[in-house]
């Protein structure tokens, strides 16, 4: 503490030298200067730091102590101000830089999304621009339960979402849902209907009346498991009709026409090895280019890499630094190899199928077949493959009362 | 000597401004009631009191501090002589 007022205060090291430094500290004492850190150095000289204040006194003592006074050093604020006291537009440049940064941090200059697999993270901050929360809205304007409700609503695979806001950074938090039966309203009644025609090769159903058996062809909106439960008497008349959930397993092949088509020819990038490096600021939607565009560069890729600038972790500033990456590269014509192609036709064809692997089918056979047909190179056969085909089907309200109807006239 | 102070056992530093030391260790130490520095050194400090010279010697001798009542030493104290 005592420290740091010293420093408030201001305070100089100073070296003496001369036959009498022992009088003159003993004088410094007498007069009650503040001194402290008395080191005696090799040169036979002594270093005191001493309170700013006293180097008027201090001018004096050397005179009649005959010593020799050298000031090595000045330390606290009493001299930042002294430096800077011509410097008029110092102290006025840091209030605006600080006013600045006080209303940068009204706004809200980023918006992340975190926690999200399959909605990707442009889908909800476009969902978010239609509801005016956006990049640059005031940060009191942004109401997080509001935001909360309307995502929940809009997408139904998010389970749950949260929102916060940590500077001048909006990060939503959302969890998705990974259970594909999963519906908001699953206590509704609904039948469970054929998604795509299928040969049936197993159904499990936990609850409604299956109408199909293994080994029936269906197709495309056919119901596979009603939400009607009929309720019969003892002597087998109709009692009444329930209306349920159907909740089933369907799985059933499906057969996927694939064909790929090639060319043999196709035109090479050959780089010259010609790169520039360009940097450009955006802010807001101006850009600010510094260093020109590449003249001379007939054909060349282009790849930009945004970074938005931030002060802090949550500080973001609306200011984006976009370096772009040029290199210069000439088409050369190019014929494949058989060899060449059909390994090509068979990665993307194996793409293809890792593709339909992700959304859940499984057993995948195919009898694809690639052909070399002059110019062209043709892959096409069937992709066989067994998937859940079952889909929920709500059962509109009409129906529900004409089956009603139909009890009661029973 | 006051016969009284002796009596009411009263401490001798302050009725007679004695000096009056505190050693913390073998590298610091506080000394009361002294008047002036005689000599200083980075080996040896020589101080005048009410009761004469005292000679501390040691090694990197600093004075932390010191005002008209007291002084704070820091270095490698070796010896203390009362002159």
């Amino acid at each position: 503490m005592e420290y740091i007022y010293r420093w408030i205060r201001g305070y100089i090291i100073i070296s003496i030298s001369g036959i009498n430094k022992e009088r003159f500290l003993n004088l410094c004492n007498n007069h009650k200067m503040k001194i402290w850190n008395i080191c005696h150095q090799r040169d036979n000289s002594i270093t005191l730091y001493i309170a700013v204040e006293n180097i008027g006194k201090i001018l004096d003592l050397r005179h009649k102590t005959y010593c020799k006074i050298k000031i090595l050093k000045k330390y606290g604020l009493h001299f930042i101000f002294k430096k800077y006291k011509k410097r008029y537009l110092f102290i006025p440049g840091i209030c605006i830089c600080m006013l600045i940064v006080w209303i940068m941090s009204i706004y809200v200059w980023n918006i992340a999304v975190d926690g999200n697999k399959k909605i990707t993270e442009d889908r909800i901050v476009k969902a978010l621009k239609t509801e005016n929360v956006s990049f640059g809205m005031r940060c009191k304007d942004v109401n997080g339960s509001k935001i909360e409700l309307y995502l929940r609503k809009k997408f139904t695979d998010i389970t749950w979402v949260s929102v916060e806001l940590k500077g001048t950074r909006l990060i939503i938090h959302i969890k998705e849902n990974n259970d594909r039966e999963y519906h908001q309203n699953n206590t509704a009644p609904c039948d469970i209907v054929a998604e795509k025609p299928a040969y049936i090769e197993s159904i499990v159903t936990r609850s409604g009346t299956p109408l199909i058996k293994t080994g029936e062809d269906v197709k495309k909106g056919d119901i596979l498991v009603s939400g009607i439960v009929n309720i019969y008497g003892d002597s087998g008349e109709l009692l009444s009709q329930d209306y349920v959930s159907a909740d089933a397993s369907v799985y059933g092949k499906v057969v996927y026409p694939y064909r790929d088509e090639m060319s043999m020819k196709y035109n090479e990038k050959q780089y010259s090895g010609r790169k520039r490096i360009a940097f450009t600021f955006k802010i807001g939607n101006h850009n600010l280019n510094l260093t020109g565009f590449p003249f001379g560069y007939e054909k060349y890729d282009i790849i930009a890499d945004y970074s938005q600038l931030y002060l802090f972790t949550n500080y973001y500033l609306p200011v984006y630094r976009i370096k772009y990456n040029y290199r210069e590269y000439e088409e050369v014509e190019k014929e494949y190899t058989d060899d060449e192609i059909s390994e090509l036709m068979k990665s993307r064809l194996a793409y293809f199928l890792g593709k339909l692997e992700e959304k859940g089918v499984q057993n995948i056979k195919n009898n694809v077949t690639i052909e070399i047909a002059g110019e062209k190179c043709i892959s096409k056969g069937n992709i066989i493959a067994v998937e859940e085909i079952g889909k929920r089907q709500i059962i509109n309200s009409s129906q529900q009362m004409e089956g009603n109807n139909d009890n009661e006239r029973d | 000597m006051n016969p009284i102070v002796d009596k009411l056992m009263l401490p001798r530093d302050v009725c007679y401004g004695a000096p009056l030391l505190h050693i913390t260790g073998k590298y610091e130490g506080i000394i009361e009631n002294y008047k002036s520095i005689i000599e200083y050194d980075e080996n040896s400090l020589i101080l005048n009191t009410k009761d004469g010279k005292i000679k501390i010697t040691g090694d990197s001798l600093k004075i932390e501090y010191f005002n008209e009542n007291d002084m704070k030493i820091k270095g490698s104290l070796k010896k203390i002589m009362l002159l």
